[in-house]
């Protein structure tokens, strides 16, 4: 699956913000449902999620 | 992916284990030709269920598992049916096998016998349906397989696409944002929301945990409101799903509704019809007294040919008995003549006393004119009937039956008769409609619809009043948030900063879907219209328009715009999908095969050709399943060097069902 183009509207739609997040958890989070694709999945998903955001700096 | 072969076993008309192989590594199309009845759609299903684990009929029911075990299979006993697919992604080998067997011949039997492995580079990664279909998701979606694995005459199910209100146009329209990528967006905020939910839940169990009325107050408060947040959006959610399932409603009735309009409509036709019908029969019928009179004269045609002659003759006879009779008149005036002159023995013209001698003479004339008249007593008195014969046959002649006549006749009955025969047609079709009518239910269907919008008034009412509830929820919330913010512990700033980040996200997300989903359809526009221009013949068919839900409308030279599936014929309508799937699978996120099942079932065959010449550029793997009226051997050059293989489907007997050949050039 190529994340890339999906990554760039988010990345151009995050530079538009006045308090941009890092893009690398844009990354991470698309790369969590990309992988968790199905209904049953979506726990799993959010406790990465959660996670991910977890163990992100806060400024 | 790439799929290199197909084994079925006792699947469908296939009985034991046939295969189809597609191992080239070349682009292009492979055909696999079977008329009617050979097992084409049979093949596509076994893909279907081969990879999803349920195969489709054309109205979208699954097919049970009972109806897929092959006949012959059955009469044996043999209840075990299997598909293997062999396919390559990113590279790697991977086989999909499919099996399930049972011990009676029941839905449910088959269904828990159902067994799934996954093996990729000769590692087996997947052993159940449920670890195979997650990983089969992530290859190719079940959603977007409509646009891989297809039957050409359900695509114009896609004109569903022009219609706002329709269930089925929004399963299309997810289906083909599932293609675009569109729903990892949107799946992804739904998981940040649900995990900004759990975060205010843990915000407001640290701030409890801090003790202290106030604190315990604060958390109480900012519970109950985020409580009360999620309560309405919940309420929200319900009544739009309510207002979409009650417009759907409401939709279908009004279909319904339609459906009746034009029965009514029917049965004002069936009227008119009945007096077409009529007035044709009348028409016929005059037509078959003047055809019956004609008849009744055509002896005279007959007789035409001797009626000469016979003129001729009767003239002759005519002329003859006239002299007889008027000579016979002469002889009986000069009898009557000689008799009185010797009665009074002188002559009656001059008076002069006749001698012995002259009486003698006149005796012997007149016994002369006696023997005359004598022979000619067969005479009859002025006889006309030779006359009046000679002129009859002379009328007939003139009032003989002419041909032309009889095919202006004939033509006439002709026409007649097949309008007959079409308007009974229509009547046929008509009361076909009009079959199992219930004049109350229009009444009823309007009452419903009716009723439907009042509830929509409702139901939007109750989303506006929650939705300013909300707006003030979400102000306070924000003030709690201050407040929250206020607390200088560590943990907390910490927690509220996430809060804030994922609202950011969130945000983010939301305008990413809006952003992506129009880029998208601009780019599905544009290249949909460059395919419809090469395979459109209509040169006042200008371009393509896409709408909201990704329909496409044709837009002519003159700008107008034909929207509607009653504008554009089946055919047009075929070639409009087809540019929709071909320009889906250039902007799809997934690159799979497409096999296509009576492409061109719906086409002309200069459309067809142009299509044939398309193929190859829908995808890197083209499987088309044709019969042999919609691709003859000529159409290769079409397809120029693009054919790799073709295949023949053939049905051996009910015992041994259909099988699958290679042909051999």
């Amino acid at each position: 699956m190529n994340v890339e183009e999906l990554l760039e509207v988010l990345r151009k739609t995050n530079r538009k913000k006045d308090s941009p997040v890092d893009e690398e958890i844009l990354k991470a989070i698309l790369s969590i449902v990309i992988l968790n694709p199905l209904d049953e999945n979506r726990g799993r998903s959010q406790d990465q999620i959660h996670y991910t955001i977890s163990k992100m700096k806060m400024k | 992916m790439r799929i290199t072969q197909i084994r079925v076993h006792n699947f469908g008309p296939f009985y034991g284990g046939h295969q189809l192989d597609f191992s080239s590594d070349e682009n292009g199309v492979y055909i696999v030709h079977g008329n009617t009845g050979q097992g084409k759609t049979s093949l596509l299903r076994a893909i279907l269920w081969g990879l999803y684990g349920k195969a489709l009929d054309h109205n979208g029911k699954e097919i049970p598992p009972t109806s897929l075990l092959n006949r012959s299979a059955f009469a044996k006993c043999n209840l075990a049916f299997s598909v293997m697919i062999f396919f390559r992604q990113e590279g790697r080998e991977w086989v999909l096998t499919r099996k399930t067997s049972s011990s009676a011949h029941t839905d449910k039997r088959y269904s828990s016998g159902m067994e799934c492995y996954l093996v990729k580079d000769g590692q087996p990664i997947a052993d159940t349906p449920e670890k195979v279909r997650f990983e089969i998701e992530r290859i190719l979606p079940f959603d977007v397989s409509r646009f891989f694995f297809f039957d050409g005459e359900m695509l114009v199910k896609y004109e569903e696409l022009l219609d706002q209100d329709s269930h089925s146009m929004r399963i299309m329209r997810d289906s083909i944002e599932h293609i675009l990528g569109i729903p990892y967006l949107k799946t992804a905020r739904d998981d940040l929301y649900e995990v900004k939910k759990r975060m205010e839940r843990d915000v407001a169990k640290l701030v409890k945990g801090l003790g202290g009325k106030n604190y315990i107050d604060l958390a109480e408060d900012y519970q109950t409101l985020c409580e009360e947040i999620e309560r309405k959006r919940e309420t929200v959610k319900n009544l739009q799903q309510q207002e979409n399932s009650l417009g759907e409603n409401i939709a279908d009735k009004k279909r319904a509704l339609t459906r009746i309009k034009s029965v009514e409509e029917n049965a004002l036709r069936r009227k008119e019809i009945d007096g077409e019908i009529q007035r044709l029969q009348l028409l016929s019928d005059a037509q078959k007294t003047k055809l019956m009179n004609l008849n009744s004269q055509l002896y005279k045609t007959v007789l035409s040919r001797i009626a000469d002659g016979l003129i001729t003759k009767l003239r002759i006879k005519h002329d003859s008995y006239w002299k007889k009779y008027l000579k016979k008149q002469e002889l009986t005036n000069r009898k009557k003549d000689l008799e009185q002159g010797m009665k009074k023995q002188k002559c009656e013209l001059c008076g002069t006393i006749l001698n012995p001698t002259k009486l003698k003479e006149l005796e012997s004339e007149l016994a002369k004119i006696r023997i005359a008249i004598e022979e000619l007593t067969e005479i009859p008195e002025p006889n006309l009937i030779y006359d009046t014969s000679a002129k009859y046959l002379e009328t007939m002649k003139s009032n003989l039956t002419r041909a032309s006549e009889y095919k202006e006749i004939d033509s006439i009955t002709v026409k007649i008769e097949y309008e007959i025969a079409r308007q009974k047609a229509l009547l046929k079709q008509v009361e076909q409609q009009l079959i199992n009518v219930d004049e109350q239910e229009p009444f009823r269907l309007e009452t419903q619809i009716q009723n439907g919008i009042q509830e929509i008034g409702r139901l939007q009412g109750e989303q506006s009043s929650l939705g300013k509830q909300l707006v003030d929820d979400l102000s306070l919330q924000s003030e709690l948030d201050q407040r929250l913010a206020s607390i200088n512990k560590e943990e907390l700033n910490i927690l509220s900063k996430r809060i804030d980040c994922v609202k950011c996200l969130l945000e983010i997300f939301e305008e990413a879907i809006h952003v992506y989903r129009d880029e998208k359809r601009k780019e599905v526009e544009k290249e949909a219209c460059e395919i419809f221009r090469s395979l459109r013949l209509k040169e006042e068919f200008s371009k393509l328009s896409i709408n909201e839900n990704f329909g496409l409308s044709i837009i002519t030279k003159n700008g107008t715009i034909l929207n509607k599936a009653e504008w554009r014929s089946a055919g047009e309508e075929q070639i409009v999908a087809l540019s929709l799937v071909g320009a889906l699978n250039k902007c799809a996120k997934t690159k799979a095969p497409v096999f296509m099942d009576a492409p061109f079932g719906r086409l002309d065959i200069p459309h067809g050709q142009r299509i044939l010449s398309f193929l190859p550029n829908m995808a890197e793997q083209v499987v088309v399943f044709v019969t042999d009226r919609e691709y003859r051997k000529e159409d290769a050059a079409y397809l120029k060097d693009k054919i790799i293989c073709e295949y023949s489907l053939k049905h051996e007997s009910e015992e041994n069902g259909s099988s699958i050949t290679k042909c051999v050039e």
